[in-house]
Order: structure tokens, then sequence, then C-alpha cells
């Protein structure tokens, strides 16, 4: 699909989500108040105990909270695999199938929440500017850039793995279920990783790799992570594994595909 | 010249299986993995169409015409067979193929719902590559030819189900496709509406030359519109030619007579009739019987009106559905 088309289907997207203005405007002061209960709460609970959890202080606390809304705005822009499920089962694809574009990239652009992620991440800019100036962050530059490719490349690693399971819905229907059951880890980034037993910290890490969009680059740019090399060999390894994974089941799922309804 | 053909195309669905068993472990194991029953909803279709053929596509509820249209869309994938549409394979070549076709599926919108169909007009003249002006110009005339002129700023929530399905016809047709599949396009249109529509494929038809394959179950469609009928029934294709020679197929006439007052049931002795209502006779009678049964019947003094005229599309097709399952 040529680029024009791609932001003629994010135009249309934006004005279809923009047809409820107060729908927008209540969106952007929930993820603010969200966001920033998590902030309150971590500083409270710190500021009570007097002291830091291992490597976490109040400023990289904030800075984890901050990290989760980048990786909420990359699944934003993705958020056609949350609707795939139910396209599939009323055979919705026709539209894209009979079209020339590339079905993939038009589900994709069509269901996109942009004006959503936009939002994720202009919270976040602003929030960065306004505890920089309570915390102080310091980090190197060094750090900055792997802190960036560690978000990226563990944001799509995370999409790829919910698009995988948006396919199986070709197979098995409704997976609604499945996606919630794979959501409810994702809490698991509003806390630092090492907090929890080291078993734990590799699942998520190397299986379900929620601490790749939120501890490990937080520490990453705190300097406090040592095996950094590591990191970005697995990182490139998973996000390689996803992406075969996901484009040999999307052909196999377009021959799965029965068109129902009408 | 043939455009499209079909060579013995099949194509499987599984549905659910009534489950036999009885034990718990079968009962749970039924649960876990459903039975599943294969049939096939085309089952060896072979079908040949000539560039500029106006085609109806016809049959019962379930017989295989839509899953047959969207083997030809591209967007079914045949389980066997071999399938090529002008110089296409639809779906190993889809990019290029797609780009010659219209496809409009009348229970299935391809407008944005909440958007002012103008947009999606430009989303669709996008897709196709159509310049700004060469798009503008196209949804004027599409805009003009439909009836939609002032339309374009509502979105399809605003509009009625005649009006929509005008705009999901331009859409489709904005880049001039060789060929236009449509199924069932007509579907709960009101009269006027069905007409304009049914009158602008035919004008497509005969100025432009374009191919038309269209389902319907409005059977006054396909007898007015389509040169060529094509009749499925349980995935097979049992009747494949001209839309008037179908109608030769039944060997009868039906005559019908309003009357002052009721007929004598004697003289209807031997017909197979139906009061249709009060004096109102609506009569069959063989095609060698005809001329003897309108003297006998049509010149009773009470006899207000008469007419006599051949069966209906309907009648031919459920003929051959019933020669077909006998």
């Amino acid at each position: 699909m040529d680029i024009k088309v791609f932001f003629r289907y994010l135009q249309m997207s934006f004005k279809d989500l923009s047809v409820f203005r107060s729908d927008f405007v209540i969106s952007i002061l929930h993820i603010l108040i969200y966001q920033g209960i998590f902030i309150i709460f971590w500083d409270a609970l710190l500021g009570q105990l007097n002291t830091n959890l291992g490597v976490w202080d109040k400023g990289s606390l904030a800075l984890l909270i901050l990290v989760g809304l980048v990786f909420s705005s990359v699944r934003m822009l993705f958020f056609g695999f949350t609707t795939m499920s139910e396209k599939v089962i009323n055979g919705d694809l026709d539209k894209y199938l009979c079209r020339p574009i590339s079905p993939l990239m038009a589900l994709l652009a069509e269901d996109t929440k942009i004006w959503a992620a936009g939002h994720s991440l202009l919270t976040c800019s602003i929030l960065f500017v306004l505890l920089n100036e309570v915390y102080s962050f310091e980090f190197e530059a060094s750090n900055f850039v792997l802190f960036v490719f560690s978000i990226v490349a563990g944001s799509l690693t995370l999409v790829l793995m919910e698009g995988c399971i948006a396919l199986s819905a070709f197979w098995f229907g409704n997976i609604d279920k499945l996606f919630y059951l794979i959501n409810s880890f994702s809490d698991f980034q509003r806390y630092p990783i090492t907090l929890f037993p080291k078993l734990l910290q590799h699942f998520l890490i190397y299986v379900l790799p929620i601490g790749l969009v939120s501890s490990v680059p937080v520490m990453i740019l705190m300097g406090s992570y040592g095996n950094s090399g590591v990191l970005l060999l697995a990182q490139l390894g998973l996000l390689g594994g996803w992406l075969l994974l996901f484009c040999w089941l999307w052909r196999c799922a377009l021959r799965r595909y029965d068109s129902l309804g009408g | 010249m043939e455009i499209l053909q079909a060579n013995s195309v099949n194509k499987v669905f599984f549905r659910p299986a009534s489950s036999e068993a009885r034990t718990i472990s079968g009962k749970i194991k039924g649960w876990l993995s459903p039975p599943k029953q294969q049939f096939k909803v085309i089952d060896d279709v072979s079908l040949s169409v000539e560039k500029g053929e106006f085609v109806g596509l016809l049959g019962t509820n379930g017989s295989g015409k839509t899953t047959l249209l969207k083997l030809l869309t591209g967007i079914l994938q045949a389980d066997s067979g071999q399938l090529k549409v002008l110089g296409h394979h639809p779906v190993k070549e889809r990019k290029a193929y797609t780009q010659k076709i219209g496809a409009v599926f009348g229970q299935k919108s391809l407008l944005w719902w909440n958007v002012a169909i103008i947009e999606s007009f430009h989303l669709y003249a996008s897709i196709y590559k159509l310049s700004r002006t060469e798009a503008n110009q196209r949804i004027d005339e599409l805009s003009s030819l439909l009836g939609l002129e002032s339309l374009l700023t509502s979105p399809p929530k605003k509009l009625s189900l005649g009006q929509r399905m005008k705009a999901e016809v331009a859409a489709s047709l904005l880049h001039r496709p060789e060929l236009i599949f449509l199924d069932e396009p007509t579907i709960a249109l009101d009269p006027v509406s069905r007409l304009n529509l049914m009158n602008f494929l035919l004008q497509l038809n005969r100025e432009h030359g374009t191919t038309i394959i269209m389902t319907s179950h409005n059977m006054a469609d396909v007898h007015h519109y389509c040169q060529r009928s094509v009749i499925m029934n349980a995935g097979r294709v049992i009747y494949d030619g001209r839309t008037t020679e179908l109608l030769s197929y039944e060997h009868f006439k039906i005559l019908e007579i309003k009357t002052l007052s009721a007929l004598d049931e004697q003289l209807l002795a031997g017909f197979e009739y139906e009061l249709v209502e009060d004096n109102y006779y609506r009569i069959k009678t063989s095609n060698e019987q005809a001329k003897e049964t309108l003297s006998r019947l049509a010149f009773q003094p009470q006899v207000a009106d008469v007419s006599i005229s051949p069966p209906s599309l309907d009648h031919a097709i459920h003929h051959f559905m019933t020669s077909v399952r006998e």
C-alpha cells in the first residue's frame, strides 16, 4: 500500500474518531489522571519509607510510568489487532481483499487510534518536562540510544505477539478472552521488574517481554542495567522470531478465511 | 472475448455436526473439540463469461451464489480447480486483478459509517490511484447519474438503505472497472430506487461494454436486465443459458380472469386454479390447451377482464429446481 493511501486511511480514521468530540477530550483527561495516580503513589510510598527500592528511586519510578505511556502509544497504532477477531467472525475482511491494497495494512490503518497514540506521547512529554524539574534526570547519550532502541524493539515484539494472537482468530474465531488474558500481564509494566523473583524476571523479559518496554529501558537509561549487549541480541532475536512467525501465520490465515456473513 | 474462465472449481466449508456422544467423556471430548461436518459449497463449477455480458446468478439461499462471487473476486481461495479472470489469477495476482474489477456486496458496507460519503469516495479514489481531478470528475459523474449530489456530505448512518446502496455502487465504480460483481444489489430497495439502480447498471453494460455478474433473488431484475442466467443448486450449476430460453422450459401459460360475479364451479372443473381475491382467478393451463381454455372461460357474460401470460421466471426456476431434485 502506498504512503498516500496509508495517510488517507489515517485521516479517515481520525475523522471517524473525532465525530464524538467529547470522547476525545475525556480520554485526554483519563490518561492524565490514570498515569498521575501511579506517579503520586510511588512518590508517596518512597516518601513514607524514606528509602529506595534497590536501584529504583522516586525519579526512576516516575520514569517507569512515563515509559509505559510510550508502549501504550505504539499499541494504539496497532489497535487493528484488537478488532481483528470481530472482523474475521463477521467476514469484514472482504472489503480489503477485493481492492488493490494490502489487506493487513488497510485493516491496521483503518483501526489505528492515532489521536490516542499522539496524545499518550504528548502527555508523556509534558510529564517528562515537569518531572525533570522535580527529579533532575541525568543520563548518558549512549544509554539514551539504547533506551530508545529497547523501547522500540520491545514494543514491536509485543505488538507482533498480539498480532499472532489476533491471527489465531482465523482458526478459533473469538479470541477476545485470550487477549484479556495476555493483557492482564501488562500490569507488570508498572512495577520495577527487579522486585520479582529471578524466574519471573526472565519470563517477563524473554517469554512475555513486558519488561522490555518498561523496567529494562529505564534501568538502561539510568545506567543500572549491566548486560546491555546480551540484551540487545536477545531483543533482536525475539523481534526477528515473532516477525517471521507473524508473516507465516498471516499467509496461512488468508487461506483459512471463510468470509462469513451475507 | 472470453474474460472469465472457471474450470472444475471446488470449495469446501465445515459446519458443526450433531454429537452422537452418550458417555460423559464423549461429551467432554465433543465440547472441547466439537464435531464438524464437511460440505461442498461449490461443487465442480465450470463457467465462462464473455466480455460485455450481463449475467444473473440465481439460486435458493445457500446454493453457493455468493461464495462463487467471492471466489471470483479473490476474497476466497478455491480448494481445487482453475480460475482465471481478466487474464489474472484472482488470489495470486490480487493487486493487478482487483484494480480492474468492482465489487458490491449488498450486505457488507465499504463506506465509513460516521464520515461523509465523499470522504469514502476520495479514499477509494486514492486506492485506485486516481488523480484529484480525475476523482472529482468521476465523483461528479456518478453522483449525477445515481442522484447522490445532495447526499455527498452526509455520513452513511444518515442515509436510507437505498441511498446507501447507491453510494456503495458509486464507490465501487469510481475506477471504471471492466468487470463488476454485485451481490444482491437491490436487496431491500424500494421499487423506484431498484429501477434507477438497475437502469444505471444496464446503461454501463450497454454503453461502456462493462461486464456485469449479479446475484439476485429478484426475478424481475434478472428477467428484464440479464441476458444470461446461471442457476445454482447445492453448489452446482444446474442451468447456464439465455434467460429467455429458461422461460421456454415451462410448458404452461397463466390465464388471469376478473369477473363481476363468481364463476360457476363447473366451468372451472379440471383446471388448476387459484382464487387470488374475490372474483379474481389465476388459472394454469398447458400451452396446448391455452386456446381452448381461453375460449371456454373468457367469453362468459360475467367476465370483466382477461389476460394471458407466460409463466414468470420464479415459476421457471421453481420448475428447474424441482426437476433437479427429482
